[in-house]
């Protein structure tokens, strides 16, 4: 059945009439077409970017707490671990200037990146730039003084090394084993579309990666 | 379907060439058992040096749940030191699942080196300059000399005095791994088996159980009787305890008994070793034994059994 221009087509059922009744109680101009499909192309693009934007940052911020603060059962976590590694750092450079001097080259190199530690952002990739310059400096550091060492001053610098190498292990298996992983898989999913354009206007992008940029 | 198969044929031989043909350049753990806290895949260690081993580590996982596991092997292949015994330990769980206070010495003959892996719980007791100071006080120099056993033996009590300090606890260990221990005027006697000291409880147990059914027998009312033949005389009804084999002759003749339950009782009266263990006298030499007999729900003190534990890695090795 064609519907002439002029008359109307109603549509009838208790359900409606509820929102028959709200319809009617708009201004005039809401009530046409164009309205209608305006408000449906707003409720869209706020469930996508509000919605899905506000789930894309809360996993954004899931992964970056296992780099920022998340700890293990013990109490362990890869902040605190590099603080462990600074102390280790401190440590050996005081042992080894003992031994080469206090206006060595070796030492001075690693007493630079141990302060430049404290003005690191607390990010992944500047913080790998200056822990793999340190672990390079205290591994030429400590093989000079060994070199130049004897007795209990060559014990004691290899203790601390000792301590030094072992944490700088546990460090690099706890971030590739616990954010190196998530970070990827975010990655991945942050570049895919829609979430790359959600990501974009929503603040919530790809994450640092614990590695060279 | 010749071609079809013939292609189907080339595809899974490159397949399984691919896999075979893969170097060998990795070597995983091997000869670990969640039973044992060594694993002498090189054949290091005599049957005394093992026995010693596993009474120290059997003691300490009784007393703090921490286990000390020593690994030998000829060589790692393409691992180092730090990342195979971080697999190995990993693969074996020594420790408290939640304490983590598990410790392996990995010892490479053919490499020539050896390495000690805390469990991340004992990670403040054993740091890395720790480590190196134990193994090359008590390690290094039998190591060198090829003395294999007496260096596993003082490193792992050096190790496991750490771990007594650790824990606070008052511990011979040494006279543990001898499997002697002092009393308390201080003189060394031989220990019983931890099996043997726990049959005393089950065996008066049984010794009371027993008197309880004998006086329920003698104070048995003649009640009901179970069917019989009505042909034969009368006869008290006796009851049947299976675990006491043939039931007391009766002062009549009695029907037929019915049929017998063979089955050793609950109390482990059949079942070797059962609540009642080692009797007595010293435990066998030659190494280490399982728990494996004793009934599920028993105590299995006195054995090794990895506790789940794992660890961060990290560690020290020879110097």
């Amino acid at each position: 059945m064609e519907l002439e221009q002029n008359e109307t087509f109603t549509i009838t059922g208790p359900q409606l009439e509820v929102l028959g009744e709200l319809e009617g109680r708009l201004p005039a101009p809401a009530r046409r077409r164009p309205a209608a499909a305006g408000f449906f192309a707003v409720m869209v693009l706020l469930s996508v970017f509000g919605i899905g934007g506000a789930r894309l940052k809360a996993r954004r911020s899931e992964v970056m707490s296992l780099y920022l603060s998340g700890a293990t059962a013990h109490g362990n976590s890869i902040q605190n671990d590099f603080s462990t590694q600074l102390d280790n750092a401190a440590n050996l450079l005081r042992a080894c200037r003992k031994v080469l001097g206090e206006s060595d080259g070796t030492c001075a190199a690693v007493a630079d990146l141990i302060a430049r530690w404290d003005d690191t952002d607390t990010a992944p990739a500047a913080q790998y730039e200056v822990i793999h310059a340190l672990d390079s400096a205290v591994d030429v550091m400590y093989n000079a003084a060994k070199a130049q060492a004897n007795g209990d001053a060559l014990e004691q610098i290899e203790g601390l090394d000792a301590n030094y190498v072992s944490t700088q292990s546990i460090l690099q298996r706890e971030i590739a084993q616990s954010y190196t992983p998530a970070a990827q898989e975010y990655n991945a999913l942050a570049a895919s579309f829609p979430a790359s354009l959600i990501g974009a206007v929503r603040g919530a992008g790809p994450v640092e990666l614990y590695a060279a940029q | 379907m010749k071609p079809l198969t013939r292609i189907a044929a080339a595809g899974l031989a490159a397949a399984a060439a691919a896999v075979l043909a893969v170097p060998a350049l990795a070597v995983s753990p091997q000869g670990i058992s969640s039973d044992s806290c060594i694993a002498d895949n090189a054949g290091l260690f005599s049957s005394d040096t093992e026995e010693y081993i596993t009474n120290i580590s059997v003691a300490l996982q009784e007393s703090c749940g921490a286990q000390i596991g020593i690994y030998t092997i000829d060589y790692i292949g393409n691992n180092t030191m730090e990342g195979y015994a971080y697999e190995v330990f990993e693969a074996w769980g020594l420790g408290d699942a939640d304490k983590d206070n598990g410790l392996l010495l990995l010892m490479s003959r053919g490499d020539d080196d050896y390495w000690a892996t805390p469990g991340e719980g004992l990670e403040s007791a054993f740091t890395g300059n720790t480590l190196g100071e134990l193994l090359a006080d008590n390690l290094e120099e039998p190591w060198v000399n090829a003395d294999y056993d007496t260096g596993a033996r003082q490193t792992v009590l050096a190790l496991a005095e750490r771990i007594a300090d650790f824990y606070d606890l008052d511990l011979d260990l040494d006279a543990v791994g001898q499997g002697l221990t002092t009393d308390s005027s201080g003189a060394a006697a031989e220990v019983q088996p931890a099996e043997s000291k726990r049959s005393v409880f089950p065996m008066i147990l049984l010794l009371v159980i027993i008197a309880v059914i004998v006086l329920a027998i003698l104070s048995t009312p003649r009640g009901p009787r179970g069917p019989h033949d009505p042909d034969a005389p009368y006869a008290p009804r006796v009851p049947r305890f299976f675990f006491f084999g043939v039931p007391r002759r009766p002062r009549r003749p009695a029907p037929p008994p019915p049929p017998r339950n063979d089955r050793p009782g609950g109390f482990g009266g059949g079942r070797p070793g059962g609540f009642g263990g080692n009797p007595g006298g010293p435990r066998p030499g030659g190494g280490f034994h399982s728990g494996g007999a004793r009934p599920g729900g028993g105590h299995s003190g006195g054995s090794f059994r990895a506790g789940g534990g794992s660890t961060r890695g990290g560690g020290a090795g020879r110097r």
